[in-house]
C-alpha cells in the first residue's frame, strides 16, 4: 500500500468516525443529562409543555 | 412535544423518566436503518467515483452534516423570530436547541472538509469557499452559544438569544456571497463542485441515505435536546424556590413571628 | 408613540448628544486613533515593508485596523450609557427606538469616518500608497462604514449589559463584519488597480449588508432595549 493510499483510507475512515462519534458522543450526554435531570424534577413538571 | 394534547393530570400516561418517549424511539428506528444503509453503501457496496476516487466517501457524510446545521440553523432562526413574537418558553429551547446542534454539525462538516481537502489538495485547508463560510458561520454560532451560557433572568436571556439568532442567519447568504466572489477569482476544485451530476445508481443510494440519516438524527437530537433544556429549566425554578426556602427558614427561627 | 418624522427628529438628537459627549471626552481622539495608528506601525514590523509585502496587503491591514478600532469605539460608546442607564432613561423618556438606534449609528458612522480619513493619511504617509479611483473609494468607505456601524450597534447594545462584554462584543461582531472586510478590501484592491475587475459589484454588496442591518437593528432595538 503506497503512502497515498494510507492517507486516503485514513482520512476517509477517520471522517467516519468523527461524524458518528462526534454525533454520538453528544446524542449520548443529552440522554444523560435528561435521566439526570428527571431524578430531580417532579414528576407532574416532567411534562413537555 | 408528544404529549401536548392534553393538561389534566388523570388522564395522563406515568411521567417520563428521561427524554425518551415513543416518538423519539420510532424516529430513532428509522434513523438507525437509515445509518446502517448508508454504512453498508457508503463504505462498502458503492464504487469509487470517476472522478473523486474513493474521496467520494467523505462527500457521503460531509453532505448530510452540511445540511443537518443548516436545517438547525434555520430552525433557530424562525424560533428566534417567533420568540419575538409570542415570547414563549417553547420557542426559547426551540432555538438555543437548534443553535446548539447546528455547531456540532457544522464543526463535524469542517473537519470532513479538512480531510477531505488533505486527500484531494495534499493539504487540510485551502480556503474553498464552502468551508471558509462554514468556518465564519460556525465562529457567529459560538458568540450565540456563550451569549446563552451567561447566567440571566430567563426572559433577559431569551431576547438576547432571539436577536444574536435573526441577525446571525440574515448573515448567511451575504457571507455566502462575498466568499465566492473572494474565491472567484483564483478558484480551484470545490468541494461540491466536482460531483458528477449524473452519478450512478449505488452512489446516489448512499448519497440520499446518509442524506435522510442525517436529518433524521438531527431531528432526534433537537427533541431530546429540547426536553433537557426543559428539564434543565424546571431544575433551576427548583433550585430557585428551594434557595429561597431556605433563605426563609434561616431567617425565620431567629426573629421567629413573621411566619 | 412619535411616528415618521419623530424618529428623524430622535436620531438626530440621539447623534447630537453622542457627538457632544465625545467632543468633551476625547476618547476617539486620545486613545481610539492612537491605537489605530499603532496597529499601522505593528503590521510594518511584522510584515518587512522592504519587501513589498506591506504594499500589498495595504488594503486588507486598513480595513482590520478599521475593525479593530470600530470594536473600541463601540465598547466606550454603549459602555457609558449602560453604566449610567441612558438608553433606559431615553426609552423611557418616549423616544421610538428606531430612533435612539438611527442616532447612535449616525454618530458611529460620523466618528469611525473620521477615524478613516485620519488612518488615510497614515497609511499614504508610512505605506507609501497611492490612491486612485477616487468615486469609489469614497463609496465603499461611506458604505462599509454604515454597515460597520449598523450591526455593531445592535450587538454594542445587546453586549454592554454583559459582564464579559470585552471578550464578547468582538467574537459576536467580527464573524458578522466578516463580509464587510472581504467586500471592502476587494473593492479598495479594484480602485488602486491591484485587480483587474469592476469594483461596483463590491461596493453594491457593501451596500445590501448596510441596507439589511439597518433595517433588521431598527425592528430589533425595541426588544433589545426593553428585554436584552
Amino acid at each position: 500500500m503506497s503512502s497515498s493510499n494510507l492517507t486516503e483510507t485514513l482520512c476517509i475512515v477517520g471522517a467516519w468516525l468523527v461524524t458518528f462519534g462526534a454525533v454520538g458522543a453528544y446524542g449520548a450526554s443529552v440522554i444523560l443529562r435528561g435521566r439526570r435531570l428527571s431524578k430531580i424534577v417532579p414528576p407532574e413538571q416532567r411534562r413537555w409543555m | 412535544m408528544t404529549t401536548t394534547k392534553t393538561q389534566s393530570a388523570s388522564n395522563l400516561s406515568p411521567a417520563p423518566t428521561g427524554t425518551g418517549s415513543r416518538g423519539t424511539r420510532v424516529l430513532g428506528g428509522f434513523a438507525l436503518v437509515f445509518l446502517v444503509i448508508a454504512v453498508a453503501y457508503g463504505l462498502f457496496i458503492s464504487p469509487a467515483d470517476a472522478q473523486l476516487g474513493n474521496t467520494i466517501r467523505i462527500i457521503y457524510m460531509h453532505v448530510p452534516t452540511v445540511m443537518a446545521a443548516y436545517m438547525a440553523f434555520i430552525i433557530t432562526a424562525v424560533s428566534s423570530g417567533m420568540y419575538l413574537w409570542k415570547r414563549t418558553e417553547f420557542w426559547d429551547l426551540l432555538g438555543s436547541s437548534g443553535a446548539e446542534i447546528g455547531v456540532l454539525f457544522f464543526a463535524v462538516t469542517i473537519v470532513d472538509g479538512a480531510l477531505w481537502g488533505k486527500v484531494t489538495w495534499g493539504v487540510f485547508w485551502r480556503w474553498e469557499p464552502r468551508l471558509t463560510t462554514s468556518a465564519v458561520l460556525l465562529i457567529m454560532y459560538i458568540g450565540y452559544l456563550a451569549v446563552r451560557a451567561i447566567p440571566a433572568d430567563p426572559r433577559t436571556r431569551a431576547t438576547r438569544c432571539a436577536i444574536i439568532g435573526i441577525v446571525a442567519i440574515v448573515n448567511v447568504p451575504i457571507v455566502h456571497k462575498a466568499v465566492d466572489w473572494w474565491r472567484g477569482l483564483h478558484q480551484g476544485k470545490t468541494v461540491l463542485g466536482t460531483i458528477d451530476p449524473e452519478m450512478g445508481g449505488t452512489q446516489l443510494f448512499a448519497m440520499y441515505s446518509a442524506l435522510i440519516a442525517g436529518l433524521l438524527v438531527c431531528v432526534w437530537l433537537l427533541i431530546h435536546r429540547f426536553r433537557a433544556g426543559f428539564l434543565a429549566e424546571r431544575a433551576s425554578d427548583l433550585g430557585l424556590d428551594q434557595a429561597l426556602e431556605e433563605r426563609r427558614l434561616e431567617s425565620s427561627p431567629a426573629t421567629g413571628e413573621d411566619a | 408613540m412619535s411616528q415618521g418624522g419623530g424618529v428623524l427628529s430622535d436620531a438626530l438628537l440621539v447623534a447630537r448628544k453622542d457627538l457632544l459627549l465625545e467632543r468633551r471626552a476625547k476618547i476617539g481622539l486620545g486613545q481610539v486613533l492612537p491605537f489605530a495608528i499603532l496597529v499601522l506601525l505593528l503590521f510594518a514590523f511584522a510584515l518587512d515593508p522592504d519587501r513589498g509585502i506591506l504594499k500589498l496587503a495595504t488594503p486588507g491591514l486598513f480595513w482590520v485596523t478599521v475593525l479593530f478600532s470600530a470594536v473600541l469605539t463601540l465598547q466606550r460608546s454603549f459602555a457609558l450609557e449602560a453604566e449610567d442607564g441612558i438608553l433606559e432613561a431615553l426609552r423611557l423618556s418616549g423616544m421610538s427606538p428606531a430612533g435612539i438606534y438611527l442616532g447612535k449609528v449616525t454618530a458611529l458612522t460620523i466618528e469611525l469616518l473620521l477615524l478613516e480619513a485620519v488612518l488615510v493619511l497614515g497609511v499614504a504617509v508610512l505605506y507609501d500608497t497611492k490612491f486612485l479611483g477616487i468615486p469609489l473609494l469614497f463609496a465603499i468607505a461611506l458604505l462599509a462604514t454604515l454597515g460597520i456601524a449598523g450591526a455593531g450597534a445592535v450587538y454594542g447594545a445587546l453586549a454592554a449589559r454583559l459582564r464579559s462584554r470585552e471578550t464578547l462584543l468582538p467574537l459576536l461582531l467580527l464573524p458578522l463584519l466578516a463580509p464587510v472586510l472581504i467586500a471592502a478590501t476587494r473593492g479598495c484592491e479594484v480602485s488602486l488597480e491591484r485587480e483587474a475587475m469592476s469594483g461596483w459589484p463590491w461596493a453594491a454588496l457593501l451596500g445590501i449588508f448596510a441596507l439589511v442591518y439597518l433595517t433588521l437593528g431598527s425592528f430589533l432595538f425595541r426588544p433589545l432595549l426593553e428585554d436584552a
